[in-house]
């Protein structure tokens, strides 16, 4: 019973981010950016993680992303997933990475997520990613979720320690 | 060869290509796989999750965003002030051309005036005596009005006009001491006189035939009598309270004008000859 409660964390903690993205809190928006809390939860995973769980929890966090916007269904999930497993890679740099990393590692995982998002539209012929406005864009996305990381990174270790899914460093060759 | 398909790639790789076939099947119409249901189905799951939300975590949003951009919220706030107080403006406005239609319409539908010719006046001033109680209308002989017509308010008799000029007049209102009016009494059919007694005082009933019997608002007519200076059927005022005083062979009857004057805007002057 314990251990069913514990791997629910998981997925109730994608469900408050995800309620939280589309409350009033996601709503606030700083020179009309806004925080982007979903990419924010998936590079934290991927950081605790690793590779697979990144990729999954972008997988998932993107198609739920998906179902609330405009945009092409499957474009969130594709460039969720693949930044979710770039940045898993990060468990090759082992257990005793220091905070600050971490933390600069969602926050750039972020932007360049935000990028490809703005690319694979634009491919689509659906936006335009020259415009000025999208590098502020970048920046607030990736600074807020730099910020925000140590939160989200001891709320993603904290529920997956329960599914004994955390990431076994990779060894160093 | 063996690490190329190790789980976590192979994982990636299948996350990526159905997002590719989903992205695929999203730009060729869907086939038979309805996207926007599926839209649907995680918006009914999350919205009610999120309207909880919303209600707690609003007040706290709006304190940071206030916070944060307060310049800009003040500027907001003044902007707002500014077109709140236009708005008020113009609903006062217009609720003040409302009742000056609705009180000019209830003067072109009294019953009490029957056929009688007239004329609508507006008020345009009160006097600011306390040796007469009169006020000013905007009409005066030119639309032929003469001393001592009659004028009339929404509900009853309002004076007796006491001065004409060419395009003012001034009507002595129904509570000046100086004002009397022939009153009938529906309960027996006998007349008085009702005599006003200063500002905010009751009208004053003589004349009262002994052993008639009064009602609270008891509504009291013009009766016609005195040389007809008035029409007859006029409502002047109501019965508020009726007594004998000791040792009095006279009843004490007091009378609340029916016209109220605080409200007055639009009063209609009977053209009315006394004895025609």
């Amino acid at each position: 019973m314990g251990r069913f409660l514990s791997s629910l964390r998981m997925p109730l903690l994608l469900l408050t981010v995800l309620v939280l993205q589309h409350t009033t809190l996601g709503s606030a928006s700083i020179d009309s950016v806004h925080p982007d809390l979903l990419l924010l939860f998936v590079c934290s995973v991927a950081v605790v993680g690793g590779r697979e769980a990144g990729a999954v929890a972008g997988f998932v966090s993107g198609i739920l992303a998906d179902s609330f916007l405009v945009t092409p269904f499957g474009m969130s999930s594709l460039v969720y997933s693949f930044v979710g497993y770039l940045l898993g890679e990060s468990e090759r740099l082992g257990a005793k990475r220091s905070r600050w990393l971490d933390m600069l590692l969602v926050g750039v995982g972020s932007a360049a997520a935000q990028i490809l998002v703005s690319v694979g539209l634009f491919v689509m012929n659906l936006s335009d990613p020259l415009r000025a406005h999208f590098l502020i864009e970048f920046l607030i996305v990736g600074g807020v979720n730099f910020l925000l990381s140590p939160v989200m990174i001891a709320l993603v270790r904290f529920a997956m320690a329960g599914s004994g899914r955390l990431a076994t460093p990779i060894p160093r060759r | 060869m063996g690490r190329l398909f190790e789980r976590p790639r192979i994982t990636v790789i299948l996350a990526m290509l159905i997002s590719l076939t989903l992205l695929t099947l999203n730009f060729r119409g869907g086939g038979t796989l309805s996207f926007v249901s599926v839209k649907g189905d995680v918006r009914q799951v999350v919205s009610p999750l999120r309207n909880s939300l919303n209600s707690i975590v609003d007040p706290v949003t709006n304190f940071f965003t206030g916070a944060v951009d307060y310049s800009s919220v003040k500027e907001k706030n003044a902007q707002l002030e500014r077109e709140l107080q236009t708005l008020k403006g113009e609903y006062n406005s217009f609720q003040a051309l409302k009742d000056e239609l609705a009180g000019v319409l209830a003067l072109n539908h009294l019953s009490f005036v029957g056929s009688l010719p007239g004329t609508d006046a507006q008020v345009i001033n009160f006097t600011p005596s306390n040796v007469q109680l009169s006020f000013e209308i905007n009409k005066g002989f030119a639309a032929g009005i003469k001393l001592g017509d009659p004028v009339v308010g929404g509900t009853g008799l309002a004076g007796r006009v006491v001065e004409v000029a060419s395009n003012s007049a001034t009507v002595l209102m129904v509570t000046d001491p100086s004002f009397s009016v022939g009153v009938r009494i529906s309960s027996n059919g006998n007349a008085a006189l009702a005599q006003g007694q200063g500002p905010n005082l009751p009208l004053k009933l003589l004349y009262v035939t002994p052993g008639t019997t009064f009602v609270r608002d008891q509504v009291l007519t013009t009766s016609g009598l005195q040389g007809e200076i008035f029409p007859a059927g006029i409502p002047v005022g109501k019965v508020i309270s009726a007594s004998i005083p000791a040792g009095s062979l006279e009843e004490s009857v007091s009378v609340k004008p029916v016209v109220n004057y605080a409200n007055l805007q639009y009063v209609k002057v009977l053209f009315w000859t006394p004895g025609g």
